[in-house]
């Protein structure tokens, strides 16, 4: 067993700001300019994202 | 040219000059007594480690002077005006969500198994029927784990939020919004929690603004 408890340790830290992100906060219903392209470029960015740090962490 | 929004806060920030996404000045539009700030810019910013950590950091430095919404990223609204319209429209439910928060910090548990119960980590499954009981039995092990950690942690919770199973080796991904000043308490439960869970590891980071807790689906 080990325990990570990680303050602002940037690498474990990473998946844990983009689940934030990208799923919680304040959202304004059909005010918000996200155009279909730019959503699939978030997908696409989010997937080499998460690879990374899969690698990083050694998953 | 439109606006990007990092956060609402009921508080007019003394702060710093502040730089956001792509290092653009981040200005305050206020009205209804609220100030969201915000930072222009051509397009939604794409994605990456660092303008994740650019938006993260305007957060970060209102949250130190006081109660503070974060935004979805990606939100933008044409002109100052359109934000001070939402302001005023959605007054009432964004001052509840400001008490709801106030004074507190959100910390983050995400159990992590070293590789996922087999056979759901490669399409290695021998037939669709040991695939689903591979999942099933993942599922299974991830809710009596966030039972664990709530029986453990909830005490020292005001309100806690699960996600479960988010990615293979991922069982529990788990936001806890506790009273700032509590943060080591709290961590050293979920150190003595973590030494009971044999193969499974917690890691706990944090202090964030309470992304997790300003939903439209929160309950009080």
């Amino acid at each position: 067993v080990s325990v990570s408890v990680a303050t602002r340790a940037r690498n474990v830290a990473l998946i844990d700001l983009l689940d934030r992100l990208l799923q919680g906060g304040v959202v304004i219903e059909g005010d918000i300019t996200l155009a279909a392209a730019d959503v699939d470029l978030v997908r696409l960015d989010l997937r080499l994202m998460v690879a990374a740090i899969d690698k990083a962490l050694g998953a | 040219v439109s606006l990007l929004l990092y956060a609402i806060t009921d508080d007019l920030p003394r702060l710093e000059p502040l730089r956001g996404v792509g290092a653009t000045e981040v200005q305050c539009v206020t009205a209804a007594g609220l100030v969201v700030l915000a930072s222009e810019h051509d397009a939604i910013p794409s994605l990456s480690e660092e303008t994740m950590w650019e938006f993260e950091r305007v957060i970060e430095s209102v949250m130190d002077i006081g109660a503070v919404l974060p935004m979805r990223f990606g939100t933008l609204l044409a002109t100052a005006h359109e934000v001070q319209r939402m302001l005023e429209s959605r007054r009432g439910e964004l001052l509840a969500k400001l008490a709801r928060v106030r004074g507190g910090v959100e910390l983050s548990v995400r159990g992590v198994w070293s590789q996922a119960p087999e056979p759901v980590a490669a399409e290695s499954a021998q037939s669709g029927t040991d695939y689903l009981q591979a999942r099933l039995g993942a599922q299974r092990q991830a809710r009596e784990l966030a039972e664990r950690v709530h029986a453990q942690l909830d005490g020292f919770a005001r309100a806690s939020r699960d996600r479960i199973l988010t990615r293979a080796t991922v069982p529990l991904s788990a936001a806890f919004l506790i009273d700032r000043g509590t943060e080591e308490e709290f961590v050293r439960a979920v150190t003595a929690l973590d030494a009971g869970l044999g193969d499974t590891e917690l890691v706990c980071t944090g202090p964030w603004p309470p992304y997790s807790f300003v939903g439209d689906s929160v309950d009080a």
